[in-house]
């Protein structure tokens, strides 16, 4: 049997007897935080928070309160409200820009994995070029088209396709030469065939692992974009630009800076809490592969 | 000598392919600086001329093969706002940008060679998985959280470092460095755990060798099999990691240096990036490049030289 196979097995038996252990307090607890934060971004205009807009004049800069749980900015806005919303701009962000990472290099890297002569080389040769330029030049794209949700998200995700492509490369690799594949060519499977209804399922669980971390990563990506004012405009909560705003009263009021950098800190660990567990549990790929 | 030969050729096609690209995007900024400089009232024949004067309205294959030309033998072209040539803006700036990556790696090195060693020799207990949790965390904290958090802790509480008040070497070296102190912490405190956890696993390895068990049984002391023994061949992949970082590093830290006030390249960039001074933009991102794409060469080599078998590496491994 070859190895391959046998790293098949072993794959499948790895999650069985990970359903039987479960998985532990640092992978729920992180979970937990995640679900919470999602909700209460998607459900904030109907939450009982005040207008993230709206400025209360009597309460400027004002610490936590009844009225204001996490207290107010500069100018009088709600915190925990611009918090809430700013969660839908970073989380937004956060699960599509991996995706278009993963639309596009997911592809790539399979057909590298799967023809491995002349295309495989060719496409090896363009994702190191494309790993080689660094991030910021794609970035450029955000600064210069900047201020859309869809842009940032776009030009982020274009930084994702090279590790998405080099991950699924890996896992294609590892799985083309197992006897499944051995088989349904056998019965005269095309090669679309193989790679859609063979390899993909097999490709596609160390990619979703690995998303999991890039969200985090796109996180922090959009934070540092906000903080610079390169992503969504101004009014418009986002958390770097909350953390970017409060810079000025970190000595009387730190809360303005703290509180959504807090959010962002624990959102930012959970995703790579989670992460890290699935992939542990999941991935087969290893971390040189990448 | 093939393998040199391949890495220097895609050098020099990353090296194209980011200048086209930058070009290409720069070009077609919206909000013409034309516009700007001529001011509210001008009129449509004054843009105009700003235009023609500064080659503006010229398709942008020519303007860029001009500007390659230029490029390749050192003019660099002068900013549309301050006249000054680009890449002696980039030069003056560019020891402040080397001096935080210096400082920050120092740092970093500070933190995870320590830390990685207890981690691999005392894997599985206790420590180590103090120091797991705590990288893990620290990963977690992108540097401008980091900064503000240091900020607030060392000089508003505590009223240890300046915020910022960059003072060139001229003024002694502790003023100087003391301005460095925190940016580069901020910046060490998110990579420092990558080096940590690459360190931490090839010890791991390292220690299981046979030669290191001849050594414990010769009676030789724990420290000493640890730093003569297994740090060094432990140390590859921590290299190429430092190495990466580096070459992310050298050419500036936009937000680092724009939060501590330091006149890096980072900072340079981004304050023509607002004033929309393209041409600034576009000598900036192609140095950053440059340097990226250079360390990294000049990693890959390093590491070559180490380990023979890159060198004879095929592409379709």
């Amino acid at each position: 049997m070859s190895d391959a196979a046998m790293a098949s097995i072993r794959h499948r038996l790895g999650i069985r007897r990970a359903r039987r252990s479960g998985f532990g307090l640092f992978f729920w607890l992180p979970a937990g935080w995640l679900i919470l934060i999602s909700l209460a971004a998607m459900l904030a205009p109907w939450l009982a928070i005040p207008d993230p807009d709206g400025m209360d004049f009597t309460a400027l800069k004002a610490g936590p309160s009844a009225a204001h749980w996490l207290g107010t900015d500069m100018l009088g806005r709600d915190v925990l409200a611009r918090t809430l919303y700013g969660a839908r701009v970073s989380l937004t962000v956060g699960f599509c820009a991996p995706l278009v990472g993963m639309a596009f290099g997911m592809p790539l890297g399979m057909i590298a994995g799967y023809f491995k002569g002349r295309t495989g080389a060719l496409i090896v040769g363009v994702i190191d070029t494309f790993l080689a330029i660094p991030a910021l030049v794609l970035l450029l794209f955000a600064l210069i088209f900047g201020g859309s949700l869809f842009i940032v998200t776009f030009s982020l995700g274009l930084l994702f396709i090279p590790v998405f492509a080099r991950i699924s490369r890996a896992a294609t690799l590892n799985f083309s030469t197992s006897e499944f594949v051995l088989a349904a060519r056998a019965i005269g499977a095309t090669d679309t065939n193989i790679l859609v209804r063979e390899l993909l399922p097999n490709v596609v669980l160390p990619v979703v692992a690995y998303a999991l971390v890039a969200v985090g990563t796109a996180i922090v990506a959009e934070g540092a974009l906000s903080f610079l004012g390169l992503s969504v405009p101004a009014p418009f909560p986002s958390w770097g630009g909350m953390i970017a705003g409060g810079r000025e009263e970190l000595e009387h009021a730190p809360h303005i800076s703290l509180a959504p950098a807090l959010v962002m800190f624990l959102t930012v660990l959970s995703f790579n809490l989670v992460g890290d567990a699935l992939r542990s549990r999941f991935a087969d790929v290893k971390e040189k592969a990448i | 000598m093939r393998y040199v030969l391949r890495r220097l050729r895609q050098l020099v096609l990353v090296v194209l392919a980011v200048t086209f690209l930058t070009f290409l995007l720069v070009s077609v900024l919206p909000g013409d600086v034309a516009y700007d400089i001529a001011g509210q009232d001008a009129t449509e024949e004054v843009v105009e001329a700003i235009r023609e004067d500064l080659g503006l309205n010229r398709p942008i294959p020519v303007r860029y093969v001009e500007w390659l030309g230029n490029f390749v033998t050192g003019d660099w072209g002068r900013s549309y706002r301050t006249d000054e040539p680009v890449l002696e803006g980039i030069l003056t700036r560019f020891p402040v940008s080397l001096e935080l990556m210096l400082v920050a790696q120092v740092f970093a090195l500070l933190l995870a060679v320590p830390l990685g060693i207890l981690s691999a020799w005392r894997s599985g207990r206790p420590a180590d998985r103090v120091i797991a949790a705590t990288g893990f965390m620290s990963l977690s904290v992108p540097p401008f959280m980091g900064a503000i958090v240091l900020i607030l802790l060392f000089s508003l509480n505590l009223g240890w470092l300046p915020t910022s008040e960059y003072k060139p070497l001229s003024e002694g070296l502790w003023a100087n460095l003391r301005a460095f102190i925190l940016p580069g912490l901020a910046i060490a405190l998110a990579e420092w755990t990558v080096l940590m956890r690459v360190l931490r696993a090839d010890m791991i390895g390292v220690l299981q060798q046979d030669y290191i068990s001849l050594a414990r049984a010769k009676g030789l002391p724990t420290w000493y099999i640890i730093l003569r023994h297994a740090l060094k061949p432990a140390s590859f992949s921590m290299i190429t990691i430092f190495g990466l970082q580096v070459g992310t590093l050298v050419g500036g830290s936009i937000i680092i240096e724009s939060i501590f006030a330091l006149p890096g390249v980072g900072r340079l960039l981004i304050s023509a990036i607002y004033a929309r001074d393209f041409i600034v933009v576009q000598g900036v991102v192609t140095f950053i490049a440059f340097a990226y794409v250079f360390v990294n060469f000049l990693v890959d080599m390093l590491y070559a030289v180490l380990d023979p078998r890159v060198r004879t590496e095929r592409a379709d491994v």
